[in-house]
């Protein structure tokens, strides 16, 4: 067969086939190579950038070094139309370089997943499942410990500018100290362990009824919370391994030993959830009492306000006055409690709820009290009459019309205890600690009947209350912006003559030339 | 080894002695010069941002490497077998693997030459008083000139498949875009092997990935290198093969 010639049909099926599995054998031995060069040990990776930005710092390597097993993390990001679109996705774009970076670094310890929001059911149930209600959210988590990231809040700062004059920016970017104390967090915390109170009347976590507290039990268990009971009477020591106290509407009171316990232990870095009960509610060792004791003071008067009847009018001495509901416009938008709650219709449904006045307490120094949710403005304090009885009406004469505060949160800062450390996080960052509260006015919002209304600020109000705070200092990553100026100046000028007209037109010319000379030739 | 580079110099004195050359030269500095002046200034001047549109993340780049590679490498072996010049180079003492590793590096060094003009935006921008993150523009320039590589190696086999230039440049440009489109299917496919295995195959042929995983992120990467170089050698293997069959066809 010559060079030329030829060949038969067999020849030519064989010659096909030959063809076909030499390039089935180098695709084989391309791909082989291609998995060997991914591995760890044989990968070389230089950052050529000037400000280092493909590299993470060196605590992040070791953090995810330590960590005992792979960390899980979830991206839930949207886009967000109107003026801050272009600023929220570059702020988008910049987290997940950083979690690619990190994936890249450790795939053995750091599984990345984005979830797309164009396949909307799949993203909304994994989100449900997870319990994210915001957009543009990360969730790290290993195992059943989940640490959620906000973006434009734990994330990123951004400075919204001037509508129509000055974009908004990124002003820092703080996704490997967030992420890096995310991870740590994840990785010492099991399941935080939150005691419920029992024995003064508090609903039963195990009764299923109106006024039972079963739907606390499973909606804290649903939420990664391990819940156990405490009865103060029996033990008046606070639980070593507690993480949260939780106090729902007792109706007794206390020994007085387990209070000032209680006291001290918030006061040492605790955190309480306390929402006061309908009956005993600032007597001696009371819910009342002991929130008085951080500065916040529960007033015996019920909170009204005046309810829609037949042909709406508006309606006052019946019952359902007592039945406040909180909108999402009277809640506080910056607080990790109800921030979310703010876009929600109703975000509270308080039966016979209680106010609250701030008030110096001893040990206040370094406390910060903040209010949390309020009534509407045509509410009112209903007082009792001479006999002790509310009769849900306003009276001008003695009673004080107007918003008030039903739910509130304090923190305590305290001298850091130097307690040992769990090994992953030798040598990284600092922990602080910070004693909270939160104080609801009424613990009926928190059986099995009102608590689907108040779920989720229950939720807020147990994750923000079992936060540890550990920081890990890394310094925000702001890429320096080279920018030419765009605005005066010839530089742009320039650049169109030389770039868009002048080297195009210099090749044509040459081309033309080439061309000429040829046609000579 | 000699062989090559001969035929080398050859094609790359035939991409530059014609006008289609520069023709094709002018119309790629074009557009993507427009393309970067656009984005330089509704980016708010940002140097680094615009170079690494050029190379890599804008619809120019992209555009180019679909279209100018199966130009350029359409006439390289198609053309030559139409008009009967491929048989003196079958002939001659001279090995197919030189043949097709000199036209493809030939191919490649004109598309070098295009990316190096970016570069020469950068050197501009530098007189102009904004100086770039150099490191973040010579990552920039190694991956576009691999993946315009990579464009060129299709594009010979394409040519060798076929013995009309256009037809060639025609299945190139399918080729390309099969290779673009890899990205489309990750979802089928991750619904259909599970995420774990897809993600595994993926990360093996999705060109898009391995560039901006490192080269457009500033970041040399052997891995990366690697990659493209395997699959840049497994498309010449096969322009070779193609090429060796014509002789007994």
């Amino acid at each position: 067969m010559s060079a030329t010639g030829g060949a038969s049909l067999a020849g030519r099926v064989a010659l096909a086939a030959q063809v076909a599995l030499l390039l089935v054998l180098a695709v084989v031995v391309a791909v082989f190579l291609i998995h060997l060069s991914g591995r760890p040990s044989l990968r070389i990776r230089r950052d050529l950038t000037l400000d280092q930005r493909n590299t993470l710092d060196e605590r992040t390597e070791t953090l995810l070094d330590r960590l005992p097993e792979a960390a899980k993390v979830e991206v839930f990001f949207e886009p967000l139309p109107g003026e801050y679109a272009a600023v929220v996705s570059e702020a988008q774009r910049r987290v997940l370089r950083l979690l690619q970076l990190a994936e890249d670094a450790r795939d053995d310890k750091f599984e990345l997943v984005l979830h797309d929001v164009r396949e909307f059911s799949t993203y909304k149930a994994r989100a449900d499942e997870l319990g994210v209600r915001q957009s543009n959210v990360v969730v790290v988590s290993m195992g059943e410990a989940r640490e959620i990231l906000t973006l434009t809040g734990d994330l990123v700062e951004i400075d919204p500018g001037e509508p129509g004059r000055i974009p908004a920016t990124v002003s820092r970017f703080h996704g490997e100290s967030a992420l890096a104390e995310a991870l740590a967090t994840v990785a010492t915390g099991t399941r935080p362990i939150v005691y419920v109170t029992q024995g003064h009347r508090e609903p039963s976590l195990d009764d299923s009824g109106n006024f039972g507290g079963a739907g606390v039990r499973q909606l804290l268990e649903a939420d990664g919370f391990q819940v156990e009971t405490w009865d103060p009477s029996v033990e008046p020591t606070v639980p070593e391994d507690a993480d949260l106290v939780a106090v729902i509407g007792p109706d007794q009171p206390w020994p007085s030993e387990s209070v000032d316990l209680l006291e001290r232990w918030v006061r040492e870095g605790g955190r309480l959830f306390c929402a006061v009960g309908d009956t005993y509610v600032d007597g001696p060792n009371s819910a009342g009492d002991l929130l008085s004791r951080f500065g916040v003071h529960v007033d015996r008067a019920y909170m009204c306000e005046p309810v829609i009847g037949p042909g709406g009018r508006q309606l006052e001495g019946v019952d359902p006055c007592r039945e406040i509901t909180v909108v999402g416009r009277q809640v506080n938008r910056q607080h990790p409690v109800t921030a979310t709650l703010a876009g929600e219709g109703v975000a509270l449904g308080l039966p016979r709820t209680r106010s609250f006045q701030k008030r110096a307490a001893s040990g206040d120094a370094g406390s910060l009290r903040i209010d949390l949710a309020s009534t509407a403005q045509d509410a009112w304090r209903d007082l009792p009459d001479s006999r002790g009885r509310f009769d849900n009406a306003y009276e001008p004469t003695r009673e004080e019309y107007g918003a008030q505060v039903v739910a509130i949160a304090a923190t305590f800062e305290v001298e850091s205890e130097q307690q040992g450390r769990p090994p992953v996080l030798e040598g990284l960052g600092e922990s602080s600690v910070e004693g909270r509260v939160v104080a609801v006015g009424t613990g009926l919002g928190f059986m099995n009947l009102a608590l689907p209304y108040n779920r989720f600020f229950f939720e807020n109000a147990c994750n923000w209350l079992s936060e540890r705070e550990l920081r890990i200092q890394i310094p925000p990553r702001d890429p320096s912006r080279r920018r030419l100026d765009v605005y005066r100046g010839a530089e742009l000028t320039w650049v169109f003559y030389v770039i868009v007209l002048g080297l195009p037109l210099g090749c044509l010319g040459v081309g033309i030339g080439v061309f000429s000379k040829r046609r000579l030739l | 080894m000699r062989a090559a580079l001969l035929i080398y110099r050859r094609e790359l004195a035939g991409l530059f002695v014609t006008p289609l050359g520069w023709l094709l030269f002018s119309v790629a500095l074009s557009v993507n010069g427009l393309f970067f002046h656009t984005f330089l200034r509704g980016n708010q001047g940002d140097v680094d941002d615009a170079l690494a549109v050029s190379m890599g993340e804008g619809l120019s780049f992209w555009a180019l490497q679909l279209f100018l590679p199966p130009l350029l490498t359409m006439r390289m072996i198609s053309e030559e077998s139409r008009t009967g010049m491929l048989e003196f180079l079958l002939t001659a003492p001279v090995r197919d693997g030189a043949v097709i590793v000199g036209k493809a590096l030939a191919a490649a060094t004109f598309m070098a030459l295009l990316w190096a003009t970016v570069v020469g935006y950068a050197l501009l921008l530098t007189a102009l008083g904004t100086s770039p993150d150099w490191g973040l523009v010579v990552a920039n320039y190694l991956g576009a000139v691999l993946t315009s590589t990579l464009f060129c190696s299709i594009g010979l086999v394409a040519s060798a498949l076929t013995n009309a230039p256009l037809l060639s440049a025609f299945l190139a440009m399918i080729f390309n875009i099969a290779v673009l489109a890899v990205g489309l299917v990750a979802r089928p496919l991750r619904e259909l092997l599970g995420q774990g295995f897809a993600d595994a195959i993926l990360s093996k042929i999705a060109v898009a990935d391995a560039l901006f995983s490192s080269f457009l992120r500033g970041a040399f990467d052997t891995s990366a290198l690697v990659f493209f170089a395997a699959w840049i050698c497994v498309l010449l293997f096969l322009a070779t093969r193609l090429l060796e069959a014509r002789r007994w066809l």
